[in-house]
């Protein structure tokens, strides 16, 4: 494996773990939350919509 | 990894405890609101980590339809809880769309299960299950 093999699997892994940060510090947001709001839910609802083409497009 | 994902697990639980206030419908929103992200978030992490080689380009191939199902049962779900107005009573559709998301998320662990390297994924699907059962 060559070394610029190597980073790009580093980087690859280390975007899997900015992405769980991320989610923490949203959790911890939707948690203190009494629900969520219609602008909440429509943003959620565009992006599951757009993974969801990606997914479909493999 | 792996303290990352106790990390998360630990979040979800603070998440579970504090939905025990409020009304059956805000309850029901903010459960659909985090099942939407987890769901979201556990779909770019398999990316990464075929990507980072710890999923196998056969492995992200199975994991294809059962990943887009679980998105699309949720979005279903997500797509109920929003359209829930204030003071209207429950939906009829709510029960149905909870009962497609579950079945979803038990195929994809079932995909998942003996493949090591994607405990953020399993237990991004535990938390998910726990917040939609949260709401029964």
């Amino acid at each position: 494996m060559s070394p610029s093999q190597i980073l790009a699997l580093a980087t690859s892994a280390l975007s899997a773990v900015e992405t769980l940060i991320t989610y923490i510090v949203k959790l911890k947001a939707m948690a203190a939350a009494a629900g969520a709001t219609d602008a909440e839910l429509a943003d959620v609802d565009v992006r599951l919509t757009e993974a969801i083409a990606r997914r479909e497009a493999e | 990894m792996k303290r990352l994902t106790v990390l998360v697990l630990l979040a979800a639980m603070a998440a579970s405890a504090v939905a025990c206030g409020g009304t059956i419908r805000d309850n029901v929103r903010k459960s659909a609101n985090i099942a939407g992200e987890t769901v979201l978030t556990l779909d770019q992490i398999e990316y990464d980590l075929h990507d980072a080689a710890v999923i196998s380009d056969n492995r992200h191939a199975a994991l294809k339809v059962p990943i887009g199902d679980v998105l699309v049962k949720v979005r279903a779900y997500v797509r109920v809880a929003k359209a829930w107005t204030e003071n209207a009573d429950t939906p009829d559709t709510l029960a149905e769309a909870r009962t497609a998301a579950l079945a979803a998320i038990s195929v994809l662990q079932s995909a998942l299960e003996g493949v090591d390297g994607v405990s953020a994924i399993t237990n991004a699907l535990a938390i998910i299950k726990a917040k939609i059962e949260s709401v029964a």
